[in-house]
């Protein structure tokens, strides 16, 4: 026991140390690549789960599953991700064409407040911006004459929220998740004449974004014989404007300012999202779910040179079997298997393209015998983007784990359920 | 228990895989070039202006030390731009070290002087000249203040010549008219060889002693004669005068008797010139600027006739007051000989020295511009030009400000060793001159932010 805390200890160190490194070159647009994953147990199929409901995992996909946790009982979850990623196209040099990080995605808690109240806090990316390329600037004055030039961005948006779900009726939950969105993005470009060192000039642009966020959730579910559960569930979120405050100094070799301090005020415009999923469960062992989720990007015309951000419409679906244990009369769930696969025409046309992310998990869950500790693994396999009109396609293969705890914590209601 | 174990051990086990993959994220990062698509939504552009001022004007500079250069320059050409162009050296020559013995049997034939070419030129190499020698009547000797000669310094010498000959020299097939493979050999009078001779048939003090055969034989002006035009030719220093005799006998034996150059120090090249009628007859004040508007809407350059070029940048400080000036990235200079002022006969300078300067036109510290980079445009003619990257120059100029932009400038050379050995040069256009192919041209970069 000992060595393995020791072990899991100098993992949790060695996490900590590593810097969020991967490049990501679509993620210059907006606020970078949105998260997709919900690094919880619908992972492994797929991050399929607005219908899914489970009493002792933390089903953030639909603020209304909390009030399907187990009563009496606080859970908490810790979500790690490594992601190793292949880039292909004509822009890549075969000497740098692999990037791999690592970092911690999720903290996240739960407890049921009362029988039919569950609310859970948490702190997850909401999205990502990495990125470092070189890249002719081309000069204004001239026909056709560029400047080398070498920018690098990173940063992204985190949320941290608190969500409430309140079932009625034993077949209806509601739920609210108000969630904070707050983050930092930073872009820098450097423009050099490589006759002369001392024309270096640096322009770093800093973009801070925060408002509320909430959206809202339903779920459905009923029996429909002995051994089928059946459940619905959808999701909804308005349009929200991010507030946005942009500085940007430009520095000369010698760090010294060469611009008038600016700071503009702006707004980041996050749109209305709507998601409906389904459940299927077989002697509480088989389950199935799919879920479709859709952004409306069109209608806020975000657009640029060469790209423009349309609606996003993600298919997933997932499969899971959860081997059941009995030990002095009681049930309980040792171990489990997922899989699952997803297709999402992502929010992003760059030059006359859409870019597709689809891609497989497979997720195998260990549910510890002697503690209420609970180990979740995740491969999951994806292709994004596209070769054609000299883009990039990146090929990624994730590694998520998923650790949760569970412990007792006496409120009100009966006891010893 | 054995079962505790193994679950104990597969725990382990598992962890330490977990640990493995987690490793091998070790966070690598990779530069990838893919920015051209979004790369308009700068913070910062890149803008070119070249609608900047240039000032050209020419200088007329001293007199430059031609003493020592190893090569002659005789002859005359003629040019549209820079006038006719004299070109007579001065050199004296020495008895050998060790003198021969004479018999007495042996009788005088000639006296020559032959000199060699060196394969430069500059101008019209199909005419036939007329090459000169006169004596000296003063012995070369330095004037007090100076210390070598320079392209205006002379010393008087006979008007009635000693001897000349007609050649048509072709530098690059290395052979004269004369049919001497590359030597031009001009006989001298028989009065003199004979009295030559006699010295040395006597060994004389005066062909023993140096000093004293200079007193006596002074030198040589080699020039070309009055009605000469087409080119100056180059000569190597090792000219010789060679007098010729024989010793009879059973087998008539040819014989010769070098005097070799004496001091290379003491031969030198002036070069004269005739701008009457030409753009840069103007052009005649030491030291003074004569704005390019005066010759033609051109600046000239010429090593070997004094002419250099200064370029003054009076508005570049117009920078600072535009609303989104940052900084100067770069700034490039392009210097075109005006089409049709050069040819391969009258070549342009393949580099050109910069340096700075000041109001009172001498040359600053030379930097570290380049050479030049000429490109001959031999299609269209239309691109030839030198390109210079000027960027901390212009950067330290804006700060200067006006005033300092006014006065203070670069000035253009045919830079040193070819400065005082070839007579390559070039006519700049400047800003008003009627072809836009032949303007001179400053573009500056700089980075922009509103």
């Amino acid at each position: 026991m000992r060595i393995k805390l020791t072990i899991f200890l100098l993992f949790i160190l060695f996490v900590k140390s590593q810097a969020q490194t991967n490049n990501s070159p679509y993620s210059i647009i907006g606020i970078g690549d949105i998260e997709d994953s919900y690094f919880n147990r619908t992972t492994g199929m797929s991050n399929t789960g607005i219908a899914y409901r489970h009493d002792r995992s933390l089903i953030s996909n639909n603020p209304a599953s909390f009030s399907g946790m187990d009563n009496q009982f606080f859970a908490g979850e810790l979500g790690i991700r490594a992601k190793f990623v292949n880039y292909y196209g004509a822009p890549i040099n075969s000497s740098q064409d692999f990037s791999s990080d690592i970092a911690f995605r999720r903290f996240a808690a739960a407890i049921k407040l009362t029988n039919h109240w569950g609310t859970s806090i948490g702190l997850v990316p909401f999205s990502s911006e990495n990125y470092e390329f070189t890249a002719p600037q081309p000069i204004l004055g001239t026909s056709g004459e560029t400047a080398p030039s070498s920018s690098q961005g990173y940063g992204g948006i985190n949320r941290v929220y608190w969500a409430n779900a309140y079932e009625f009726f034993r077949h209806l939950s509601i739920g609210i998740n108000s969630s904070y969105l707050f983050g930092s993005i930073s872009q820098k470009t450097i423009l050099q004449n490589a006759n002369a060192p001392s024309t270096y000039i640096s322009s770093n642009k800093g973009t801070f974004y925060n408002n509320f966020y909430f959206d809202y959730g339903l779920q459905y579910y009923t029996n429909i014989s002995k051994r089928w559960n059946f459940s619905l569930g959808a999701t909804f979120a308005n349009k929200t404007g991010l507030n946005t405050e942009t500085n940007v100094i430009i520095l000369n070799i010698d760090s010294a300012q060469l611009n008038n301090n600016v700071s503009k005020t702006g707004t980041f415009y996050i749109p209305t999202s709507y998601g409906v999923g389904i459940s299927l469960t077989k002697d509480k062992k088989y389950t199935f779910v799919a879920d479709y989720k859709h952004q409306d990007w069109t209608s806020l015309h975000y657009a640029g040179f060469n790209y423009a951000l349309q609606n996003s419409d993600r298919y997933s679906a997932g499969f899971e079997i959860s081997n059941k244990k009995t030990i002095y009369n009681a049930t309980y769930e040792a171990s489990f298997f997922q899989a699952g696969f997803y297709y999402n025409k992502t929010y992003l046309i760059v030059y006359g393209q859409p870019i597709r992310d689809i891609g497989g998990t497979i997720g195998i869950g260990l549910n510890a015998k002697r503690s209420t500790l609970s180990t979740n693994i995740i491969f999951q396999y994806g292709i994004k983007g596209t070769e054609t009109n000299n883009l990039i396609q990146e090929r990624y293969f994730n590694f998520t784990i998923i650790l949760s705890y569970r412990e007792l914590w006496y409120t009100k209601g009966r006891r010893y359920e | 228990m054995i079962r505790k174990r193994q679950s104990k051990q597969k725990g382990i086990l598992f962890l330490l895989t977990v640990l493995a993959i987690f490793l091998l994220a070790a966070c690598q990062k990779p530069s990838i070039n893919f920015g051209t698509t979004f790369t308009n939504e700068n913070t910062t552009n890149v803008v070119a202006v070249d609608t900047f001022g240039v000032s050209l004007s020419t200088v007329l500079v001293d007199s430059f030390a031609t003493a020592g250069t190893g090569s002659l320059l005789i002859g005359r050409y003629k040019d549209p731009y820079f006038g006719t162009v004299t070109s007579k050296t001065y050199l004296q020559v020495t008895p050998p070290a060790v003198l021969p013995i004479i018999s007495n049997l042996a009788a005088y034939d000639s006296l020559s002087l032959i000199l060699r070419i060196n394969k430069g030129f500059y101008g019209d190499t199909t005419t036939v000249q007329r090459y000169t020698v006169s004596q000296l009547t003063s012995v070369i000797e330095l004037p007090v203040t100076q210390l070598t000669f320079f392209s205006n310094s002379k010393i008087p010498y006979d008007p009635s010549p000693l001897g000349y000959a007609d050649a048509q020299i072709n530098p690059t097939a290395f052979f004269t008219s004369q049919k001497l493979n590359d030597s031009v050999k001009i006989k001298l009078p028989d009065s003199m060889g004979q009295e030559l001779y006699n010295l040395l048939y006597n060994q004389s003090d005066t062909v023993r002693n140096i000093n004293t055969f200079l007193g006596y034989f002074k030198g040589f002006a080699i020039y070309p004669d009055d009605n000469s035009m087409g080119s100056i030719y180059g000569f190597k220093d090792t000219v010789i005068m060679r007098l010729y005799y024989h010793e009879p006998g059973l087998v008539y034996t040819p014989k010769f008797i070098d005097f070799l150059l004496n001091n290379k120090q003491y031969q030198f090249n002036q070069i004269t010139y005739d701008r009457t009628g030409t753009p840069t007859a103007p052009i005649d004040s030491l030291h003074d600027e004569v704005a390019s508007t005066l010759t033609g809407n051109a600046a000239y350059i010429q090593g070997t006739t004094g002419l250099e070029m200064k370029v003054r940048f009076p508005t570049i400080g117009n920078l600072l007051q535009y609303p989104d000036y940052l900084s100067v990235l770069k700034a490039v200079l392009t210097i075109k000989p005006v089409e049709g002022t050069y040819s391969p006969t009258l070549a342009l300078p393949p580099t050109l020295g910069v340096s700075t300067t000041d109001p009172s036109n001498t040359i600053g510290p030379s930097l570290p511009f380049g050479n030049g980079n000429l490109v001959i445009d031999y299609v269209y003619g239309a691109n030839t030009s030198y390109t210079y990257d000027i960027t901390p120059y212009i950067k330290q100029q804006i700060l200067l400000g006006p005033q300092n932009n006014n006065n203070d400038g670069l000035m253009f050379y045919v830079p040193l060793p070819a400065n005082n050995t070839t007579f390559n040069r070039v006519v700049v256009g400047d800003q008003f001159t009627p072809k836009d192919i032949n303007k001179i041209n400053l573009k500056i970069y700089y980075a922009s932010f509103y």
